[in-house]
């Protein structure tokens, strides 16, 4: 293969993985957030007072946008595009796309599930404002999987992108 | 149905719940001798918006409380993906003020709800084009209907009481959901039970029902063969799951109090059914649940103050207390 065209064919692979890993994950929290806020507006139409505690809640499906974001941050950084020095090979660029799709689906479902979670404790918090420590945990518990995720991310993204994992390609 | 359209009522409902009156407060209230003193109890709960300054004469508390249920009904209705489930509340009222424009009686003391005041005045008139397909050509054949008053408002009530059933289970099949379906076929089959066995209690032929009071859609076969049986001590083999069962229990009680207790344990059996629809974050159940715990509130409510201005004894009245949502 030509080695022009294998580095263009995984610098796509390595772009088009970015862009699922934060095209779901943003979904997954836009989605996750949306089923929230319906809950939080209507404890807020009864009980106004409770908006401090219930936007924590509201506020907790928004992190795997960020995830998202941060493992497409760190493929751009790692694989040289925003450098300027493409140095992914096809296979990398294979693996940082199955990487951003796995990340990606794993933030969308854990966004969404928290959302559900986080309306759930929306509801405990509208019954029992003084549950509110403990309502926190419940989709905090959800969070877990969102945060492996991304670990996962941060570490398979460095370990392929190492320098001496593409140096011999290169050479 | 997308379960989330349903988040922002359910959010409301959640703190609305933690307005819901607990057991504990009818058994307190109960014994209490002055309706003055229930009164004072109550100015610590959400009736006290409802209660004009300087008090309230006893005769007013039926007013208030469904005035406050009615309101707090049509507030959650607005809401609602599918606004007949609340409606499924505000029927009884309706079909009361259908009664009265059937037998052309004026005024609609009950709000107007689900049949503006404008449709009710037509069918005064003598048009029932605005009302729902279902109900025309009912309320036409109830035009015709001769007889003296008496005979006039029975087989009024009698049409209306299974036209009301059929507009349950036509609700029930809108808002589609099971749980929701349990409750109100458990509804439908016992008030209708509760129908026929008034009816043979009170001497009146049961095939009339037959003709105005059915068809109730899937009970139709069962309520037949009620109609067959005049001997309502013959009926439990003839009354089917559920229902038959909390029949056969109430039979236990004495003879005068065997239909309350049969209402009762109904009543007991929906709510705690209805308790499910707690575990949901979101959903029609949650809705149906909350509106059922602010009906038998309300029941409770006037059992305990209509009983107490009565003199009937404490622990019969929490004997008849109905079980509480919460």
């Amino acid at each position: 293969m030509d080695h022009q065209l294998a580095i263009e064919i995984g610098r796509g692979l390595a772009i088009a993985g970015a862009g699922l890993a934060v095209g779901l994950g943003c979904s997954g929290s836009a989605k996750g957030i949306g089923i929230a806020s319906k809950a939080v507006g209507g404890v807020l139409s009864e009980k106004p007072d409770l908006f401090g505690r219930l936007l924590v809640l509201l506020a907790l499906p928004g992190t795997q946008g960020f995830y998202g974001f941060i493992t497409a941050i760190l493929i751009f950084v790692r694989s040289g595009l925003i450098t300027g020095e493409m140095v992914c090979t096809p296979g990398t660029g294979l693996a940082l796309f199955v990487l951003g799709l796995g990340v990606g689906l794993a933030l969308f479902f854990s966004a969404t599930w928290q959302g559900e979670a986080s309306a759930a404790s929306i509801a405990l918090v509208a019954r029992r404002p003084e549950a509110f420590g403990r309502s926190i945990i419940l989709p905090a518990m959800v969070e877990t999987y969102a945060v492996v995720a991304l670990l996962v991310a941060i570490l398979a993204i460095n370990w392929l992108t190492a320098e001496n994992a593409v140096t011999a390609f290169i050479r | 149905m997308n379960q989330h359209q349903w988040g922002f009522a359910c959010g409301r409902i959640s703190a609305l719940e933690g307005q819901l009156l607990p057991e504990d407060l009818f058994h307190a209230l109960a014994p209490l001798e002055r309706v003055e003193d229930i009164f004072n109890r109550l100015q610590d709960t959400f009736l006290r918006d409802y209660m004009p300054s300087g008090g309230v004469h006893w005769t007013d508390w039926t007013s208030t409380i469904d005035t406050y249920f009615i309101d707090q009904t049509l507030s959650l209705r607005q809401d609602l993906p599918i606004p007949a489930l609340a409606d499924l509340f505000l029927l009884p009222f309706d079909y009361m003020n259908l009664k009265r424009a059937v037998l052309n009686r004026g005024q609609y003391p009950f709000g107007a709800n689900v049949f503006s005041t404008d449709r009710l005045s037509d069918v005064a008139g003598g048009d029932a084009s605005l009302l729902p397909d279902e109900l025309r050509p009912l309320v036409a054949s109830l035009a015709a209907i001769g007889g003296g008053e008496g005979e006039s408002a029975l087989l009024t009530d009698m049409a209306l009481d299974g036209a009301y059933l059929r507009h349950v289970l036509a609700i029930a099949r809108e808002v589609d959901a099971p749980l929701v379906s349990a409750c109100l076929d458990l509804l439908v089959l016992g008030r209708a039970v509760v129908v026929l066995w008034r009816g043979a209690q009170s001497g009146q032929s049961l095939k009339r029902y037959e003709r105005h009071f059915l068809p109730i859609s899937a009970y139709n076969g069962v309520l037949e063969e009620l109609i067959a049986t005049s001997d309502t001590g013959a009926w439990r083999p003839l009354i089917p799951g559920a229902v038959g069962d909390v029949w056969e229990e109430a039979q236990q009680s004495a003879e005068e109090d065997q239909i309350m207790h049969f209402e009762q344990l109904l009543a007991d059996r929906i709510t705690a059914l209805a308790r499910q629809g707690k575990l949901q974050t979101a959903g029609p159940e949650r809705v149906f649940g909350y509106l059922w715990a602010l009906s038998v509130e309300g029941y409770n409510l006037k059992l305990i103050i209509s009983g107490r201005v009565n003199g009937v004894d404490p622990d019969l009245l929490k004997r008849r207390l109905r079980a509480c949502y919460v």
